[in-house]
């Protein structure tokens, strides 16, 4: 069965252009945490703001650094971010919305108000807030997105859950005997996993535009350590001179989102129940 | 057409059809199938599922599904054949001159429309009445299916009347037309007991004063011999055998038919075997359980409504306790109450002299390893994800057993229950309903329980299929000895299992008994009046079968008492004072108040 899906999800052109950009994104991620051409962060000041060439494939930038370099480690820390943020957001979430549908009563009405109260926030703007509070370092977006991208986890599995709860099969676990907390482990949450993961890879998508943001906007992570959205931002004074210093990070930006956006709707298409054949 | 005895030129005759679905292997799912109807007949077309009667009712009506297409053969209605008419002719005709009922009348109605206004709209359309004229006779037709207040239920949105209302409503509108057709497929199979002979007896009125001719799409063979003049019997597409009533399904020629009618439920006089031991395992006394019904828009309390209403019966260790009544009744809610899947409002249940209530923990799990449920929807009971095997040694994880272990026992039960020790590697989306269903009662078993509810376990299976399911239930209580509460609305088949009978409307215990005393000496007139509604196919004893339809006489409520009669029961007020249940024989009691 687990074949015939991968065999379904590999006849699809969208799925497989989304999964090849995906995978040049984390060699790209992984290549930039082993090693990178030259010193992200080495300032030379005899080559500044040179164009792409051989020595630079992507130019070097107004500090003299390595475009190339400065991207691949970028990589690290955005597609890093976005992937603990997405993890984060997706497991917690899963877990509290699982336990509030599943428990139902006063829990799961002071976790929906909770969550109410924090989905009337944008989430970038919460993010922002919580960024300014805190010192600006890699964790603090990780846990701003985290908090910011909670609610909407929390609500898609306890929906799912609600659906589950009354199903024959989990009357069926407590009838014989197991515990609540076995049926919702063994019977309920492999069930939401489908639309979980859909939803996974969408929060990628936006926690790494968000941490792109946060950073274009000087919250995300410190310089002189890389990151897309900085070097975004850093770009700007420079774009009539150097372009390249903005079409690098930005079609790395956005191809990956692309990636994982195509990814994520080929996932849904296979994943929904509707779709599976009895 | 071997039987186109009747003299006139029949209304439909259907000549040699064949359809198929799919496009590179094409199946025939309706194979060469011929069969005329004369007008005001009613023509039964029976068969399992996937026999291809819904198919050829859908070509009647030119709407087969986009993956079908008549291949062969042609349809002559009214002496014009069917496929030579292009789309507008054959909407022309459909409705107007072949009206059509389903299963589901609430999916045929459309819920955004007032009733009126769907009936009126068929009389506007095809016969050209003014609004008022339409209206009218839309009122009149309401009258005709028996709607009480026509003229409120001609302002009413389809929601707001009950399942057998909807199916009258249909029914009114269809006929409405005076179509020379019907296609009725499957019209009475989500409606109870009481209702489905209401609708089929209105049915058979109006073929036989319009001259509608019927064709009853069913599986229901009892039901089918006591409204059909004729009898196609198909079986994979084929006609097995067909001809007049009598002559098909009570003295059945094919092996099919024989087999088919002989999988009816039917009474075995009580097996030689000891009688039950008269010790109680379960007991119930004046149960009450409430159902919070969330009511809509803010601040508004949520409503309790009483599911089950001062219950009170007894489970003997070895014995199938049966639990009858229409949906609404509560039978359900008794036997989830029992098993601590729904709080109780009142009243106490032991199980082996230990209050169930009182289980916690530990001692709930306990409980639960000497309790099991079979469901009725064999499809939402099994957890999609997981192999058979480990859903059916579900149970014994909580016990301890190895894992080599379970999976040995698992093999072991999965043949028990007739599926090859093999199905352990399989998933239950490669499985029939029947065979599920068997997969359902093996993880039921597995752990050697002494008590199985059983909720509607054979309600979504074929009649063959129910058959073995059934004989199966059967076979493994004489095995291990174990107590059954056998919920169900049919009562051919609580028939067939019970030992004893209790039957239940509206929350409320009407009448409980012995099976024979139940089904043979009924009391209450609810009771007598759900027999009447139950026609039944029986084998004679010189061979053949004969339809059975019970007439149990009224009988006079016991001296002091009168029967206590629930509001809503048709031609009956509510009873005022408290409702007892009153012994009138010994282990025979009816729901009575004192006078």
């Amino acid at each position: 069965m687990r074949e015939g899906r991968w065999m379904t999800i590999t006849r699809q052109p969208n799925a497989i252009a989304g999964g090849v950009l995906i995978l040049i994104m984390l060699f790209g991620a992984i290549l930039g945490a082993v090693h990178t051409p030259y010193d992200p962060i080495a300032v030379d000041f005899f080559h500044r703001l040179t164009p792409p060439a051989p020595e630079h494939w992507l130019g070097t930038d107004e500090w003299g650094r390595d475009v190339l370099s400065r991207l691949l480690a970028g990589a690290v820390v955005s597609v890093g971010i976005a992937g603990v943020t997405a993890l984060i957001a997706t497991s917690l979430g899963a877990l509290i919305g699982a336990t509030a549908g599943f428990l139902g009563g006063w829990f799961d009405k002071v976790v929906i108000a909770l969550m109410d109260a924090l989905l009337a926030f944008p989430a970038l703007i919460m993010a922002l807030a919580l960024v300014a509070i805190f010192s600006s370092s890699a964790f603090t977006p990780i846990i701003a997105l985290s908090v910011a991208y909670l609610p909407s986890v929390v609500r898609v599995v306890r929906a799912s859950v609600l659906v589950l709860r009354r199903s024959d099969f989990v009357d069926a676990s407590m009838v014989m005997g197991n515990s609540r907390a076995i049926t919702l482990l063994r019977h309920i949450l492999p069930n939401t996993v489908a639309p979980v993961i859909v939803l996974a890879t969408s929060l990628f998508g936006w926690a790494l535009l968000a941490e792109s943001a946060l950073s274009f906007l000087g919250l995300g992570t410190p310089p002189p350590a890389s990151s897309w959205g900085g070097m975004l931002s850093d770009s700007r004074n420079y774009f009539a001179d150097a372009p390249w210093l903005a079409v690098a990070p930005g079609l790395a930006l956005s191809l990956s989102l692309l990636g994982v956006n195509l990814f994520g709707d080929a996932l849904r298409d296979l994943l929904d129940p509707r779709m599976q054949k009895p | 057409m071997t039987d186109a005895i009747s003299s006139m030129r029949p209304v439909l005759a259907v000549d040699r059809l064949s359809i198929a679905v799919g496009a590179k292997p094409q199946r025939r799912v309706v194979d060469e199938v011929s069969f005329s109807m004369g007008s005001g007949e009613i023509v039964g077309l029976v068969g399992e599922s996937g026999s291809g009667k819904t198919m050829i009712g859908r070509a009647l009506l030119r709407l087969l599904p986009p993956a079908a297409a008549v291949v062969d053969g042609h349809v002559t209605f009214d002496g014009v054949q069917l496929s030579s008419l292009n789309d507008a002719q054959m909407r022309g005709l459909r409705g107007r001159r072949i009206g059509a009922v389903f299963q589901e009348p609430m999916a045929s109605l459309n819920p955004a429309i007032t009733v009126g206004a769907q009936i009126t709209e068929g009389l506007i359309l095809h016969d050209g009445l003014t609004p008022a004229d339409a209206r009218r006779k839309a009122l009149r037709m309401l009258e005709k299916v028996k709607i009480a207040d026509p003229d409120d239920i001609f302002q009413a949105y389809p929601h707001q009347c009950s399942g057998g209302m909807r199916q009258r409503i249909m029914l009114a509108s269809v006929l409405a037309l005076r179509p020379a057709l019907l296609i009725a497929d499957e019209p009475t199979t989500a409606l109870d007991a009481l209702i489905r002979k209401e609708v089929m007896d209105l049915m058979a009125a109006l073929a036989s004063e319009i001259g509608t001719a019927v064709l009853l799409i069913s599986h229901d063979l009892a039901m089918v011999a006591q409204y059909a003049d004729k009898v196609v019997v198909l079986r994979g597409g084929q006609v097995v055998e067909q001809g007049p009533t009598s002559e098909i399904l009570l003295r059945p020629q094919a092996e099919y038919t024989r087999a088919l009618i002989g999988a009816l439920p039917a009474r075995h006089t009580a097996a030689a075997g000891a009688p039950p031991a008269k010790a109680a395992l379960v007991e119930i006394e004046n149960l009450c359980v409430d159902f919070k019904r969330r009511s809509m828009g803010f601040g508004r309390a949520a409503r309790r409504v009483r599911a089950v209403e001062d219950a009170t019966l007894d489970i003997r260790r070895g014995e199938v306790l049966a639990v009858v009544g229409e949906s609404g009744s509560g039978k359900t809610t008794i036997g989830r109450a029992l098993l601590r899947l729904c709080g109780t409002a009142a009243g106490a249940m032991r199980f082996d002299g230990a209050d169930v209530g009182e289980f916690q923990g530990r001692a709930l799990a306990d409980y639960r390893g000497r309790t099991q449920m079979v469901f009725q929807d064999p499809f939402s009971s099994l957890d999609p994800r997981m192999k058979l095997g480990e859903l059916v040694a579900e149970p014994l994880r909580r016990t301890g057993v190895s894992r080599d272990e379970r999976r040995a026992r698992a093999r072991q039960v999965l043949e028990e229950v007739g599926l090859a020790g093999d199905y352990a590697e399989r998933y239950p989306h490669e499985l029939s309903g029947g065979q599920r269903q068997r997969v359902c009662i093996a993880r039921a078993v597995i752990s050697r329980p002494e008590f199985i509810v059983a909720d509607e376990p054979v309600s979504a299976l074929d009649v063959t299929v129910q058959h073995q399911v059934l004989g199966l239930l059967a076979q493994l209580q004489r095995t291990y000895g174990f107590s059954y509460l056998f919920i169900s609305h049919d009562l051919g088949v609580v028939e067939q299992i019970a030992d004893r009978v209790v039957v239940m409307y509206r929350g409320r215990i009407l009448e409980l008994g012995s099976r024979d005393a139940i089904y043979d000496r009924p009391q209450h007139p609810y009771t007598q009046r759900l027999l009447e509604a139950t026609p039944r196919i029986v084998r004679r004893e010189a061979g053949g079968f004969e339809l059975t339809l019970s007439r149990p006489a009224r009988i006079a409520p016991p001296a002091g008492y009168a029967f206590f009669n629930h509001g809503s029961m048709p031609g009956a007020a509510l009873s005022q004072g408290e409702p007892v249940m009153v012994e009138i024989a010994a282990g025979h009691s009816v729901c009575c108040i004192a006078r």
